[in-house]
């Protein structure tokens, strides 16, 4: 008999980054465990599209960092039998390259925090058109899971065939279930509003991507000579659709890479 | 409760009525086995018919000797819904017993259905639709000449190859047909005018437009759709295809055994999964779809350019569809496989799309 093929699950990386709940599954001894999202959604293979932000190359492996506007994924190709073509098509990428990534989420657990890792089977180079259409598809599946959560969290005791009824898939109706037993207090307001931000491509447009934003930012808001105000950049981030999680991330990279520096307490200058 | 059971007739038949007696002449009859993790195993199904009316079912067992005609009557079956339609179900604690020898008037009651539900677990239905592509050609039929009309029929959900005998069908008609049958052939689902449906042409009420599947939703050989997604894998065996210019047979020589002496013709084919989030499936593509995208015209596709060689064209495969966002119109197969679907058109992903999709999509929140 066929196997059948892993779902692929189209999601943003808010979604990873926010998951703590993993399933091993009995039957399948040396497979990966799947990883349960907030929106309930049990994944072991992904596919997204972002901008190369990091890039690190060695000859056993290449490390890519991809933020999707909404959270990093981290992506590692190894240069073994399997992973030779991924590798070679993850070598190929620049940073600010905009990217589709799709490939196998693996885990791992220090001093009780889950890190997740994509070992990618495709990674290629995309257009603005197909990151756009990644965005607005990989919203309206994330939106349609948040309002079967909602509907379920309405009406206790929902079942499969209740959410199923309400016009919703059976997968959408299982994941709604499972957010609700995984993460019952997980704030879908706050997560949808992140999420949505990254559907105003004209606003993201005006700057080639978030590093440059934060960087021209810093730069031109050096006002008083000791350093960029965190929370004039927030805000000013924020404006930009560029989430607070978001900003964090790339302020850590830009400081590990050394184009920034933290001059004081949550004041930052350009190297 | 009296150990007494009533018999039913079909239009008494209603959805969570237990212990069902029956007589009945069996309409369509049909075999399928299933596999899935916990094994395989065999069920039948199709149409019930008596006096006043017909209902579908559903049969975990059921007696091989049984036939399409033959009257039997079922005992301590139940009635239940399912996907809308009521349907018998006969299991192990049933029994069906054979009236040899009987017959039986059945009343044909036709449910009238979207080209998009249609299946051979309901074989005759009214369905409405627009003729397109029609041809004929003539046959003998029981040593009789008679005119076989041919084409596609289509609605706003979808397309499928329709045939009449005798009934003669107008190309670009609206048409009704009541009591048309459903089956399939070669993974496709099609449609046939029998002598005793009934053709009639239509106001069109509805509008043929562009037909937008997610792949999830997918779950027949329906024909005229278009889906859209990321091509997330490229089939190894894509690429150049040599046929014989004389018998069109796939050659992996450059001389045909059968007509050495006949030039040789370049094709294309390629097959790939596409992924739109909802689920994936697998396409194949061919020469009309796909060479646009490689660089060539059918001019420049030839033996006679040297410039062409499998290596490039399976390098440009690769480079013109991995990772790339596109939507695709084609015809959904299913065969042992599983599904897939026969590309018609390729397009890669634009603005103009994507907006006609994010409607459709937008139509789900209101």
């Amino acid at each position: 008999m066929a196997r059948k093929r892993e779902f692929t699950n189209w999601i943003f990386g808010r979604e990873l980054r926010d998951s703590r709940e993993l399933e091993e599954r009995p039957d399948e001894e040396r497979a990966k465990p799947y990883v349960i999202t907030p929106l309930g959604t049990r994944v072991r293979r992904v596919l997204f599209c972002g901008l190369v932000s990091q890039k690190n190359t060695e000859e056993s492996m290449t490390r890519i960092t991809v933020t999707d506007g909404t959270g990093n994924f981290y992506v590692s190709a190894f240069n073994s039998d399997f992973g030779m073509q991924s590798k070679a098509m993850a070598d190929a990428l620049e940073i600010n390259d905009q990217v589709m990534v799709m490939g196998r989420v693996s885990t791992y657990q220090n001093e009780g925090k889950t890190y997740f890792n994509v070992n990618p089977e495709i990674a290629v180079r995309v257009d603005s058109v197909s990151m756009d259409y990644w965005r607005m598809k990989a919203l309206h599946i994330a939106r349609r899971k948040i309002y079967a959560i909602r509907m379920a969290r309405n009406r206790p005791g929902s079942t499969v065939a209740d959410i199923r009824d309400a016009g919703y898939s059976e997968l959408e109706a299982e994941s709604a279930l499972r957010s609700i037993e995984k993460y019952p207090d997980y704030d879908l307001q706050e997560f949808e509003s992140s999420i949505a931000a990254q559907i105003q491509p004209a606003v993201k447009e005006e700057h080639k991507s978030s590093k440059d934003f934060i960087l021209q930012y810093i730069q031109a808001n050096d006002t008083d000579g000791r350093g960029c105000r965190y929370e004039d950049l927030l805000a000013a981030s924020q404006n930009a659709s560029i989430s607070q999680n978001e900003l964090d991330d790339m302020l850590n990279s830009l400081g590990s890479d050394g184009e920034i520096f933290e001059v004081s307490l949550k004041r930052y200058k350009v190297i | 409760m009296s150990d007494q059971v009533k018999r039913l007739k079909i239009s008494e038949l209603a959805p969570g009525i237990q212990n069902v007696d029956a007589l009945v002449n069996i309409v369509s009859l049909q075999r399928r086995e299933l596999k899935n993790e916990r094994g395989e195993s065999v069920y039948y199904y199709g149409i019930l018919g008596d006096d006043t009316g017909t209902i579908s079912f559903t049969a975990w067992t059921f007696p091989q000797t049984v036939r399409i005609g033959d009257v039997v009557e079922i005992r301590k079956a139940s009635v239940r819904e399912y996907k809308g339609i009521n349907r018998v179900y006969i299991d192990a604690g049933s029994e069906v017993i054979m009236h040899p020898g009987e017959s039986m008037d059945v009343k044909r009651s036709y449910s009238q259905m979207k080209i998009k539900d249609l299946s051979t677990a309901q074989p005759y239905v009214t369905v409405e639709g627009r003729l397109s592509g029609v041809r004929q050609k003539e046959l003998e039929r029981e040593g009789k000449k008679t005119m076989m009309y041919y084409g596609d029929l289509e609605d706003d959900t979808g397309k499928i190859r329709i045939s009449s005998f005798e009934k003669a069908l107008k190309d670009g008609a609206f048409i009704r047909m009541e009591g048309a049958k459903v089956s399939e052939y070669n993974g496709r689902l099609r449609i046939t005018v029998g002598s005793r449906t009934e053709v009639t042409e239509i106001k069109p009420t509805f509008t043929i437009g562009e037909r937008l599947y997610d792949i999830h939703d997918i779950n027949s050989p329906l024909g005229g759709v278009k889906v859209n997604g990321f091509i997330v894998s490229l089939g190894p065996k894509s690429g150049l295809v040599m046929r014989c210019s004389a018998c069109n047979s796939r050659l992996d020589d450059i001389h045909c055994p059968d007509h050495p002496e006949t030039s040789i013709v370049y094709d294309l084919f390629a097959y790939f999964t596409l992924d739109d989030g909802t689920g994936s499936i697998q396409c194949t593509g061919g020469k009309n779809a796909l060479l646009g995208h490689i660089g060539f015209t059918p001019e420049e596709y030839t033996p006679e350019n040297k410039t062409i060689s499998r290596k490039l064209v399976a390098s440009r495969l690769q480079e013109k569809l991995l990772g790339r966002a596109v939507f695709i119109e084609g015809d959904v197969t299913r065969n042992q496989s599983g599904t897939s679907v026969r590309i018609s058109m390729l397009n890669y992903m634009d603005t103009d799309f994507m907006k006609r999709l994010e409607a459709r999509m937008g139509a789900d929140f209101q």
